[in-house]
């Protein structure tokens, strides 16, 4: 900055000589001292000697005559040149209004050379390689709060006058680089002055352009003595984390809190963090910037060709938002590079708790060709579960065209879930059909283990590479619980019909493992055409074990109820290959091709030994199209096509008489089904004008898809199989466009959605086509100022309408709107106010009543303190109205669902943090 | 005119006339530098070559000079955002002291005509050599802020040089802009009589026509909002 501010101040001069100047001029010619002809386009400059800044340049006229007019008096450093030629320099002093006249100016040509002389120094703390001379830093005693100017003066051979001036090796250092860079501009002394002697490692100097070019990426290349200053690798250090806890009540005068506590250390390239935190809030987990802070980057980013970049984070073991969390977690991560980024290594590990109970309830009304039922399941839910899990990866480049890769992680948890249910059927008047109560428990662990290793080459020939990967996947888990149920069935008249009990133990246990190699191989045709080629090949051995036990004489759970109780053991194998056509150019890129896969599966049933035996033949074919209209503007097609098979479950049930009330039922002779997804896009962004749009159509068609082949006897139990049918089919339109209004500062955002599906099924033998339409539209509004407010507003308006083709005399048809709105303030002594908004209107359908409107309100205020917030006090009030409410519903065939659940509503927390950093990048 | 300088056969000859081809090479990883905690960051830079380089090529004669795109670096789909007035056709009027540049930024088209634009050099009595010629370097502040070293030859004795950087006592063969990670560095110099044709450079039928006060203008209002990084995009532009 300092630098900069030089300069300017000698520009501003500069510009004031020049429009207050008088006219003087200089004027002369040129010739050679062999023939003494004139010497055209020779180069004259005319240099101002106080800061050597080119004032005029002219070139030689054919006479080699020049004339500088219009010129301010000064003192100027007239300079001809002229290639093979010496230079010719002459102080010219120009007064007020002076013409001066320098006449025949001689040119010599060159004849000597200054040779260079290069000092050696043999100590151990002095290296010289080729044309570098190295310091050792630690081998020259120097204070530790003494600057790199102070260093250089202890260094044998190399000179500091009072300026600042460094002279090594008897010439003037120019440059100073520091690990390899520019400093500042070219002013030594910024960086000598500036940096500390102790974070030096050594000192290197050298007089070779070539050398210098080798250790930038800039090469400016000079042929000056250079001073480069190799910084220890420790100089980069230091730390940085947050410490937070939060208390508050929530509307039974629970106790609400949030801690966290995180510290991030890095040296170098090397960094070393630990985390923890534990709530009973709806946080259950860092949060993407902590993640990526304190956890470590996750696997799951990629880039997309357009430079549009993506994360996404697995929460496997997340929180679903049904239910009131309780959680515990901590953790550490540990990464370091080496060899200038050669190798990558990173390792972490976590553990968490968690615990997570409420409430979960459907709703749901069944639409049969001549009646209608409901059906309504009440659950109340304790499930705990604990996970400690550890990853590493190491990443290595081969050479500047290989990269290897090898990731592992692994897993071990345990888990214990308790649910009770009461599901109550009933007919189209509301009188009840059946009834089930039952309580089910589950109690086991899981383990899991995978390893991958990737290998990508790519060769000197232009779009020829190879990738190579290789995975082990292994997951295991057991469990053992109880079932205890009652079910009930009613006469029309209301008396009970029947009651059948339920009591039993069940353990279930699993293991699969499997092996995948995958290579994949793309040769160049011409400058456009590439085939890419791939292979695959899989085994999976699993096996699985589920018995169930009634009680014996003793009251014991001994007996093996064989019709619920069976040993499988699966081996599949699935080769794989493909090949596809690509073409690239600058506007058109498009490739067609397909895979094949053949899989062949055996199944072992140990209680009976009876062998199944199945092979499979996958297609799917694919298609793309892409042209780039402009640059951030594009066009798509897509086509794929893809088989599915029938899961086992569908072909061949393991039993599971948990709900006797409702059964499924296995069909050996399904098919596999093939479908057909067809999808064009098109997106346009216009980065100054502020706009972009996005658009996007799809069509999908299923032949032979898998529907429900529904059953419902007259005492409401439900079986259920899986049957192909053909004809259905989705179609989806979705777009964007986003424009901001510079005058206001404003962005606007705004889309429509439309989708259209038809599903067949059969209800009891009667085929049901299901056709459902949804449309929406949603426009919000931004506004803000940096660093004074935010603001955003918005809504959204869906409409649904379906019907099924049994009972054309029902329509279901609602609307709902979502309404959004809320405002942060930054006021002065880092005081911020700040409310969110959200209100929901759910039009109640003629099936269920309840009133399901809500309306959301948060508000918090903060102060901060110290320095950037590095404390901050926070009051916040969540759902002050207290009306959060889970609601989710589904209508898209001949059922309707409505599911409700218990979340957190109204709570308060009053909450301190403190965010501390020392050094280096951590101070944001 | 040529007979005349080709007098002494020892030495470099004057080159009145010809090409010039220019590397440019953009080291793309430093524009990450101080993002290294972030992950897109991190998947930029493996995404990304370190440098870009592209060619250029310069054909001049004494009166006029036109700078144009010839070889452009391949495979580069991810860095569209960053690569702002990257491909630009610059073309000089040396007796008129005129220019018309040719300038893609995101979306549009513009042509810049205007005056040659002054540069104040400070000369630093410092060689090097760049492409077989003797070159001496100096340097300028751009745009208020931005150092910029240049080398110059006076074999070539055109006041000309690689985007619009002129006004040096011979043609410039080499740019360092260490702010923005760019350098431009002749690579080749051909002396053929150029194709008049060359000149005759039809700029776009959509390009918006524009005075460098008018262009500036436009854009700094565009990316007043874009945040921290919107200056190093407006420096880009410029170039």
């Amino acid at each position: 900055m300092k630098f900069n501010k030089y300069y300017s101040l000698l520009l501003f001069l500069f510009w004031g000589i020049t429009t207050h100047a008088q006219q003087s001029s200089i004027s002369g010619s040129i010739a050679d001292t062999v023939s003494f002809k004139p010497m055209a386009y020779s180069s004259i400059a005319l240099i101002r000697q106080s800061d050597s800044v080119l004032v005029s340049h002219q070139w030689a006229t054919e006479k080699a005559v020049f004339t500088f007019t219009k010129l301010p008096a000064g003192t100027y450093i007239l300079q001809v040149t002229r290639p093979s030629f010496a230079d010719y320099e002459e102080i010219v002093r120009l007064g007020e209004a002076e013409q001066k006249e320098l006449g025949t100016i001689i040119l010599l040509s060159k004849e000597n050379l200054l040779k260079e002389i290069i000092i050696r120094d043999k100590k151990n703390a002095i290296t010289v390689k080729g044309d570098t001379t190295e310091y050792l830093v630690d081998s020259f005693l120097v204070n530790k709060s003494s600057n790199v100017e102070d260093l250089l003066k202890k260094l044998p051979g190399i000179q500091v006058d009072k300026n600042g001036k460094i002279t090594a090796h008897g010439q003037e250092v120019k440059k100073v680089l520091v690990d390899g860079e520019e400093f500042f501009g070219d002013d030594p002394t910024v960086a000598t002055k500036n940096i500390r002697a102790d974070n030096v490692e050594s000192v290197q100097v050298f007089d070779k352009k070539s050398d210098q070019a080798a250790f930038t990426g800039i090469d400016d290349g000079e042929k000056n003595k250079t001073i480069n200053l190799k910084l220890k690798d420790d100089a980069k250090k230091g730390y940085f984390g947050k410490v937070s806890g939060a208390e508050g009540r929530d509307e039974s005068k629970l106790r609400r809190y949030e801690y966290d506590a995180m510290a991030n250390m890095f040296k170098n390239k090397r960094k070393f963090s630990l985390y923890g935190a534990t709530s009973n809030t709806n946080k259950t987990d860092l949060n993407w910037q902590d993640r990526e802070r304190y956890s470590g980057s996750n696997d799951n980013t990629f880039m997309s060709d357009e430079g549009y970049y993506y994360s996404y984070y697995e929460g496997n073991d997340g929180f679903n938002g049904v239910g009131v969390p309780q959680t515990i977690y901590y953790g550490g991560f540990y990464s370091d590079k080496l060899k200038d980024d050669k190798h990558t290594f990173n390792i972490g590990g976590s553990h968490k708790e968690m615990l997570v109970d409420g409430y979960n309830n459907n709703y749901t009304k069944y639409i049969l060709p001549d009646t209608l039922y409901f059906n309504n399941q009440l659950s109340q839910f304790s499930n705990t579960k604990q996970k400690n899990s550890m990853s590493g990866k190491y990443e290595m480049k081969l050479d500047s065209l290989s990269t290897l890769k090898i990731t592992v992680s692994g897993s071990q948890g345990t888990f214990n879930n308790r649910s009770t249910y009461t599901t109550e059927n009933l007919n189209s008047n509301a009188a009840l059909v059946n009834s089930n109560n039952r309580t089910q428990t589950s109690i086991g662990d899981n383990e899991s283990f995978k390893g991958g290793v990737v290998l990508n080459k790519k060769f000197k020939t232009k779009g020829r590479t190879v990738s190579l990967n290789t995975n082990f996947d292994y997951n295991a888990s057991s469990s053992e619980g109880l079932l205890e149920s009652e079910t009930r069935i009613y006469n029309s008249d209301g008396s009970l019909n029947q009651l059948t009990q339920i009591d039993q133990k069940k353990t279930n246990s699993s293991k699969t493992s499997s092996l995948t190699g995958n290579i994949v191989y793309t040769e160049p045709l011409s400058e456009k055409w590439f085939v890419v080629s791939e292979y695959d090949l899989k085994t999976t051995v699993s096996e699985s074990q589920r018995y169930t036990f009634t009680k014996n004489a003793n009251d014991e759970y001994a007996n093996t109820l064989d019709s619920l109780s069976n040993s499988l053991s699966y081996d599949i194998f699935v080769n794989a290959g493909g090949v596809s056509l690509k073409y690239a150019s600058k506007k058109l890129t498009y490739s067609f091709g397909g895979k094949a896969s053949y899989t062949d599966l055996r199944q072992l049933n140990e209680v009976n030994n009876q062998v199944t035996n199945q092979y499979f033949l996958n297609l799917f074919p694919a298609a793309n199209v892409q042209y780039k209209i402009r640059n951030n503007t594009s066009l798509r097609a897509n086509y794929y096509g893809n088989t599915r098979q029938p899961s086992l479950q569908q072909i061949q049930p393991l039993l599971d008489n948990s709900n006797p009330l409702d059964v499924y039922v296995g069909n050996p002779d399904l098919q596999q089904s093939f479908r057909n997804g067809f999808s064009v896009s098109f997106n346009d962004y216009k980065a100054l004008s502020g706009r972009s749009f996005y658009g996007s159509l799809s069509y999908d068609f299923v032949q032979d898809d898998f529907a429900s082949f529904d059953v419902v006897d007259d005492q409401g139990r439900k079986t259920h199989k899986t049957v192909n049918v053909d004809g259905n089919k989705s179609a989806n339109l979705w777009t964007n466009y986003w424009f901001s209004i510079k005058k206001l500062d404003m962005g606007v955002s705004q889309g429509a959605n439309m989708n259209y599906t038809l599903n067949n099924n059969f209800i009891n033998g009667l085929s049901n086509r299901n056709q459902n339409v949804s449309a929406g539209y949603r426009l919000s509004l931004y506004y803000s100022k940096e660093e004074k407010f935010e603001s955003n507003i918005g809504g959204n308006v869906n409409y649904n309408y379906s019907t099924s083709s049994l009972r054309s005399d029902v329509k279901t048809a609602y609307f709902i709107y979502n309404y959004d709105a809320g405002f942060s303030v930054f006021l002065p002594k880092q005081l911020k106010v700040g409310s969110d908004i959200e209100i929901n209107i759910r039009e109640r359908t003629s099936d269920f009543d309840k009133n399901l409107n809500n309306t959301i309100l948060n508000a918090y205020v903060s102060k901060g303190f110290l320095k950037k917030e590095a404390l901050l006090v926070k009051f916040s009030i969540n759902d002050i109205l207290n009306q959060n409410l889970g609601f989710s519903r589904t209508a898209n065939s001949n059922y309707i669902n409505e599911n409700t659940y218990s979340v957190l509503r109204r709570y308060f927390l009053v909450s301190l943090t403190w965010n501390f950093s020392k050094g280096g990048a951590g101070e944001q | 005119m040529l007979m005349l300088f080709s007098f002494q056969g020892m030495a470099q000859h004057l080159v009145l006339q010809g090409s010039v081809t220019y590397e440019r090479k953009e080291n793309l990883h430093k524009m990450f530098d101080g993002d290294e905690d972030n992950s897109w960051a991190e998947a930029m830079k493996k995404t990304l070559p370190k440098h870009r380089i592209d060619f250029f090529t310069l054909t001049f004669n004494t009166q006029r000079s036109v700078y144009q795109l010839t070889q452009e670096h391949e495979g580069m789909g991810a860095t569209n955002f960053w690569r702002v007035a990257y491909r630009n056709t610059v073309q000089v009027d040396f007796d008129q002291k005129t220019i018309a540049d040719e300038k893609n930024v995101y979306e549009r088209d513009y042509l810049i005509t205007d005056s040659l634009p002054q540069v104040t050099w400070k000369l630093t009595g410092e060689y090097r050599e760049i492409a077989g010629y003797n070159c001496r370097k100096a340097s300028t502040i751009i745009m208020d802020s931005v150092y910029v070293i240049a080398f110059y030859t006076d074999a070539i004795p055109v006041s000309g040089g690689p985007e619009l950087f002129n006004g040096l006592p011979g043609m410039i063969m080499g740019v360092v802009v260490p702010r923005m990670n760019i350098t431009f560095f002749a690579t080749k110099v051909e002396t053929q009589l150029p194709d008049p044709k060359v000149f005759a450079v039809k700029p776009g039928k959509k390009s918006k026509v524009v005075k460098f006060a008018q262009y500036k203008e436009e854009l700094l209002k565009d990316i007043k909002n874009w945040g921290k990084d919107n200056m190093k995009i407006f420096w880009k532009a410029m170039l």
